[in-house]
């Protein structure tokens, strides 16, 4: 069942002024119920603007889009709609305000009126959740945490909502690899054992890859593909994705071909790459 | 005493705040010679900044000394010239950019320390053709890319001619594109001038253009040598929070396997010539 239906978006910046900008132009596509996808283009092409539309922080110039069945466009929907679909900003962490973790985590069950037995338990739940150990951290400043920690905090104060869907743009930027690798555990396990559904902007393919059920490639407003990795890292989107940027491990597997190496597999993993340069080596030493 | 390098002897650095005191830096020896490419690496909050800051005198240490040239940062007579030596670029250009306008944004920094009229417009020419914004002169500053911007950031402390260039995270903010173009920079300056490059960054693939890696952690220096060396000490860069770049990674585990990958390998231009070379070998 899909949960978000986008059909023929297009949405203008300024429209009826000399500086209307067309951000999106006639897109559509579906995502499905439990469904990852993840979105990537290059800086410009749309991404932000794009899943602004999926909780109705922006609506359409053209077009329509539904969520849960629900119109976005139609404004009796959209305190429902805050609640099933959560978003998380780019540097979510400096958004934050409360004193302590807890406050902050809190903020939006308290805005709803949430009884405060249920508020506790739910963000010690959301805390859990993201990784933190509810007892060390709720009294604290969330300014004395490090940077990965704030990240994480500022993803529970939207689970905490129990959103139906998850959609975080560029959640990683600037973190280390590190705090990397343990945000986007998170963001998968999210998917797997409470079937969410999850859509995460990236402009790069590097952590999408492994992670997203589809891709969908954004460029200049436009949809260029959206399916699965083995289909969107065909030749014909190379160019696109070197603007956008690759793992290191494409580079060396697409440089190559450019140097006249011809592979017989199609490589979208790490261990893809290596099995065929493995290959390569072995030819060599005959 | 050493004359042409940044020296740090026995460097701590304290902050204090409302919930107590916190020890960025602790017990830093460290010597970045000139016409050195330095990269530091560590995870958010390993003390990158704060060592970054006291190279040019932003900050004073705690204990210990910074020697810019033999000049110490603490000396306020000397803060000048140091200043005009070391050049800093931030992580986020648009916290240095003064002008509306590119080209006097270039020139703001040699006019201030006082180059005559001449001299200053041949510094900013020459910076201008050194990132290759030659055509972009008149534009004004705000209105350009991250990355556009990141490059004009440079050339602004580019033409102060300063002989140590740092650059805290400069990468953060840009694609991978413009990423690619601002390392080929950095290489060339390095190469046509002789220019000493610190580079701050926690991608590990942008440290492997570099001669030297600097690993901090918990405010201090816990591996420092060549890429390819450091790039081998998997678990001590784990527990700074660091990983093996990709190609080094795929190096290691095809010479696991009994292949022939030269140990120096840590890049991907590397890679790729190496695998040509050995293509063409069997031909």
């Amino acid at each position: 069942m899909s949960i978000i239906e986008v059909e023929s978006l297009t949405f203008i910046y300024a429209q009826g002024t000399p500086y209307a900008r067309k951000a999106l132009d006639d897109v559509s596509f579906s995502v499905e119920q439990g469904e990852f996808l993840g979105i990537v283009g290059a800086n410009g092409s749309g991404k932000s603007t794009l899943v602004q539309h999926f909780n109705g922080l922006l609506q359409p110039t053209q077009g329509r889009v539904t969520v849960c069945g629900r119109d976005t466009s139609i404004k009796e929907h959209s305190r429902e709609l805050w609640k099933k679909v959560g978003l998380v900003f780019q540097f979510p962490e400096q958004q934050m305000f409360a004193d302590t973790v807890a406050d902050e985590v809190a903020y939006g069950l308290k805005n709803l009126g949430y009884p405060k037995s249920e508020i506790n338990v739910r963000v010690r739940e959301a805390l859990e959740q993201v990784g933190l150990d509810p007892e060390e951290v709720t009294g604290l400043s969330p300014l004395v945490l490090s940077g990965g920690m704030r990240r994480r905090v500022a993803l529970a104060s939207i689970l905490v909502m129990q959103p139906e869907v998850l959609v975080l743009d560029e959640p990683t930027a600037g973190l280390d690899p590190q705090g990397r690798d343990k945000l986007l555990r998170i963001i998968k396990d999210l998917q797997i054992k409470r079937n969410t559904t999850v859509i995460m902007v990236s402009h790069s393919l590097s952590e999408l890859i492994t992670l997203a059920d589809r891709l969908l490639v954004l460029a200049d407003g436009k949809v260029v593909v959206c399916d699965i990795p083995e289909v969107v890292l065909d030749p014909k989107y190379i160019p696109l994705f070197k603007e956008i940027g690759l793992p290191e491990y494409l580079r060396l597997i697409y440089e190559l071909q450019e140097q006249g190496v011809r592979f017989d597999k199609p490589v979208v993993t790490f261990e893809d790459a290596e099995r065929e340069i493995e290959k390569l080596l072995r030819e060599t030493m005959r | 005493m050493d004359q042409n390098c940044i020296e740090l002897i026995g460097v701590s650095k304290c902050y204090q705040s409302s919930s107590g005191e916190r020890w960025a830096l602790q017990e830093i020896n460290l010597k970045i010679k000139q016409g050195e490419f330095v990269g530091i690496a560590g995870r958010n909050g390993s003390g990158k900044t704060t060592l970054a800051r006291l190279f040019n005198g932003l900050i004073l240490p705690t204990a210990g000394k910074v020697l810019v040239n033999g000049m110490d940062t603490a000396d306020r007579r000397y803060l000048f010239q140091i200043r005009s030596q070391v050049g800093m670029v931030f992580q986020n250009p648009d916290h240095q950019i003064v002008s509306p306008i590119v080209e006097e944004d270039i020139a703001f920094g040699p006019e201030n320390l006082g180059f005559p009229r001449e001299k200053v417009k041949e510094l900013v020419e020459r910076a201008l053709k050194d990132l290759g914004l030659e055509k972009l002169r008149n534009h004004a500053p705000h209105l350009l890319s991250g990355g556009q911007k990141q490059r004009v950031a440079i050339a602004a402390v580019l033409a102060m001619q300063p002989a140590y260039l740092v650059l805290d995270e400069p990468t953060a903010m840009l694609d991978q594109q413009a990423n690619i173009q601002l390392i080929r920079h950095l290489k060339r300056l390095r190469q046509e001038y002789g220019m000493t490059i610190v580079l701050i960054s926690h991608h590990m693939e942008d440290l492997t253009f570099v001669d030297r890696v600097i690993v901090l952690d918990k405010g201090r220096i816990q591996l420092d040598g060549s890429p390819a060396s450091v790039f081998q000490e998997i678990n001590t860069l784990e527990r700074c929070g660091l990983k093996q770049p990709e190609i080094v990674q795929m190096a290691d585990n095809l010479r696991k396997k009994g292949y022939q990958v030269d140990p120096d390998i840590v890049n991907l231009e590397q890679m790729v010539e190496h695998i040509c070379r050995l293509l063409k070998l069997k031909v």
